[in-house]
């Protein structure tokens, strides 16, 4: 368990001590009676972080000296059932569906990532193989369904302006 | 008796006009489906139908605005509960309760909790509303900006010790919120902050995106990363598919519900609050006041029932400074406001006065909808709990869409989806350190007003921080949060203790 909060703690130090760097490089324009410097307000954000997260960090290594033990990973199992090629390749997708939101349009983008998503958690809970065929056109045809009525939500509804992309290009030449 | 008379004639012309009846009925149902969308909050929904209001005469668009309102402040519980993804920032402290207590297969009863919850909070502001709202128009003149000042200061006090075990992690979370809150342009000299020479971020971060991020995004990473835990639907017991709460559940909340109503409403009078305040003042006072504080953030019904009860309290409560002195009470009456004066209406002191048919009117479609909304939502509360049945590879990529599209939608901005991502990865970081993410947007929201209102306060003040810490409002507020945080850890203290003497024995 003091790995977590040690390891954490250090970082926020991290995070602390560049907002603070930036703080310092702010002007002081408009510092004077009538107005706090833009500095001000940040500097005491970033000071009582820093602080914080130091006491974080002294207090579990104080802590974990004290109990004598082999500063070790968290409770039993806790992150040992990390699935972090899911995690790593549904954040991945997410980046490139937002890449394709502009390239594509929306409705395609999003039937892409729906089916793909799908895939990714169901083959993983599932074990289905990849390449079979019933599986993908479940999730082909989910990611149909949900982006269109995602798109009437936002769009028809709501009044968003989504990205069109390739789809009425598509439609008229079809 | 004269406000009681002025209401009942506000009822007469509603009844009497089927076109604005109407509208009310449908604000509701189009209240609720908005406000179950991450990040479209009831500002958000009112300001989209614009067009609409605009062709539609004051009497139905402001009554149909007034039922939106209401409805949004209903349909955001239903994600935060299920989803544990808020509609927006009011209905925040409703996940930290109600998403546990659907983790354990009690989401009917949570929703269920929260719609009763919501009903008597609407109601009991809406009878402060009718009957008190010109005595309390003075409260919120009567809050100088160092008083509101201690307000912030006292509630962000308050938050390190409302989520977790860990005092020092939840101070951790509330200041890197806080520190998210100062990116942007500095007001006062126009100097940008943080912004790494970004443009886009010149404007700031609006507290949506990392709402969106942090639940939407960050929640459906942590579900792929350890899908062991991803939320069932409510285990098949005859009890969770009705649509009624638990009795005994009722019982223990109806003082939770009548203290978050008045917390609520009172916020709600602040000037800029917003139901965020109400909801988070109401979740901390409740779980100071209750008998089982360890309950609270495992699925506390106090913990759901008293921030949803102030969360539409809230509204009541800003409508207060709306109506008679033209200052909006949240963001959601900024937008009412800016209707009234586009119909050349003027809110203001003598609003009531000149303009009593419509004020009565708007009153009158609140009480109504709040029924309407109880009625509509408590029979669907198993259906919508049957949203955690949609098996999770359907469910989870449906919202990290949506969570997406959301954030393109606040501003038509892939900068702004972009944020949302970059915010799921540090909502995911969050859990992986132990760090409350509700922390994390709560000390957001209070950053952007605490800041401001030091300002305000060093104004006016010509920079005199005795002055400012020594307003007696102010001293009263800096004195409960002393207390209550000197109260909470003596608690602790003794809880440790007790702990290590049960283990020794």
């Amino acid at each position: 368990m003091h790995v977590r909060e040690i390891v954490s703690g250090v970082v926020v130090i991290g995070v602390a001590v560049a907002y603070l760097a930036m703080t310092v490089g702010l002007p002081d324009r408009g510092a004077s009676r009538s107005g706090l410097a833009p500095s001000v307000y940040p500097f005491t954000i970033g000071g009582l972080l820093l602080v914080v997260a130091a006491a974080q960090v002294m207090t579990h290594l104080v802590l974990a000296g004290r109990a004598n033990q082999k500063v070790k990973a968290g409770p039993a199992g806790e992150h040992a059932q990390t699935r972090w090629l899911g995690l790593g390749a549904i954040f991945v997708a997410t980046w490139v569906y937002l890449w394709l939101l502009g390239l594509l349009g929306f409705i395609l983008a999003t039937t892409l990532f729906l089916a793909f998503g799908a895939r990714l958690i169901g083959a993983a809970s599932n074990r289905t193989k990849w390449y079979a065929l019933r599986p993908n056109l479940t999730a082909l045809a989910y990611g149909v369904v949900t982006s269109v009525a995602i798109y009437l939500l936002f769009a028809e509804f709501l009044g968003v302006l989504l990205p069109p992309g390739l789809l009425p290009q598509l439609l008229d030449l079809s | 008796m004269d406000a009681i008379r002025q209401l009942l004639g506000g009822f007469e012309t509603i009844a009497t006009d089927p076109l604005t009846l109407t509208l009310a009925l449908l604000g509701c149902v189009l209240g609720t489906a908005v406000g179950l969308l991450p990040g479209v909050g009831p500002s958000t929904a009112i300001a989209l139908l614009l067009p609409v209001a605009i062709s539609l005469d004051p009497q139905p668009a402001l009554v149909m605005m007034a039922a939106i309102y209401l409805g949004a402040e209903y349909g955001g519980r239903i994600s935060a509960i299920l989803l544990n993804i808020p509609g927006d920032a009011g209905a925040v402290m409703t996940t930290l309760d109600g998403h546990p207590m659907a983790r354990a297969g009690r989401a009917s009863s949570a929703l269920a909790l929260s719609a009763v919850g919501s009903f008597f909070g609407s109601i009991l502001a809406l009878i402060g509303l009718t009957f008190l709202a010109l005595p309390l128009s003075s409260v919120g003149l009567a809050f100088s900006p160092s008083a509101y000042l201690a307000v912030v200061v006292m509630a962000v006090m308050l938050s390190a010790t409302l989520v977790g075990d860990s005092v020092i992690r939840g101070v951790i979370a509330a200041l890197l919120g806080m520190m998210i809150a100062t990116v942007g342009t500095d007001l006062q000299t126009g100097i940008p902050r943080f912004t790494l020479g970004v443009s886009e971020l010149l404007s700031g971060i609006s507290p949506l995106i990392p709402i969106i991020g942090v639940f939407g995004i960050g929640e459906v990473l942590w579900s792929v990363a350890h899908p062991e835990q991803t939320v069932h639907a409510s285990r098949t017991s005859g009890l969770e598919r009705r649509f009624r709460p638990d009795l005994s559940d009722l019982r223990r909340v109806r003082g939770a519900i009548g203290r978050g109503s008045v917390t609520g409403f009172i916020a709600g009078i602040l000037p800029g609050s917003g139901s965020s305040l109400g909801s988070f003042f109401a979740y901390s006072l409740e779980k100071r006041v209750s008998k089982r504080p360890e309950e609270f953030g495992h699925g506390s019904p106090q913990g759901v029932a008293a921030p949803e009860a102030a969360n539409n309290a809230s509204v009541g409560g800003a409508l207060i400074p709306m109506f008679t002195l033209g200052i909006p009470g949240s963001g959601t009456t900024a937008v009412l406001l800016a209707y009234l004066i586009v119909y050349g209406l003027d809110p203001g002191p003598g609003f009531f006065a000149n303009n009593a048919e419509l004020a009565w009117s708007i009153i009158a479609a609140l009480f109504l909808s709040s029924f309407v909304l109880l009625a509509l939502n408590l029979p669907l509360v198993s259906v919508f709990a049957r949203i955690l049945d949609i098996p999770a590879r359907f469910l989870l990529p449906a919202v990290l869409a949506l969570s997406v599209v959301a954030g393109f939608a606040l501003q038509n901005s892939p900068f702004d989806a972009a944020m949302v991502i970059a915010f799921g990865a540090i909502g995911y970081g969050l859990r992986v350190a132990g760090l409350s993410p509700a922390l994390l947007i709560i000390g957001v929201i209070l950053g952007h007003i605490l800041e401001r209102s030091l300002r305000q306060a060093y104004l006016l003040h010509n920079g005199d921080v005795v002055s400012i810490l020594t307003d007696p409002l102010a001293l009263l507020f800096y004195g409960i949060g002393v207390v209550a945080i000197g109260a909470d850890v003596v608690g602790r203290s003794r809880r440790g203790i007790a702990a290590r003497r049960a283990r020794r024995e």
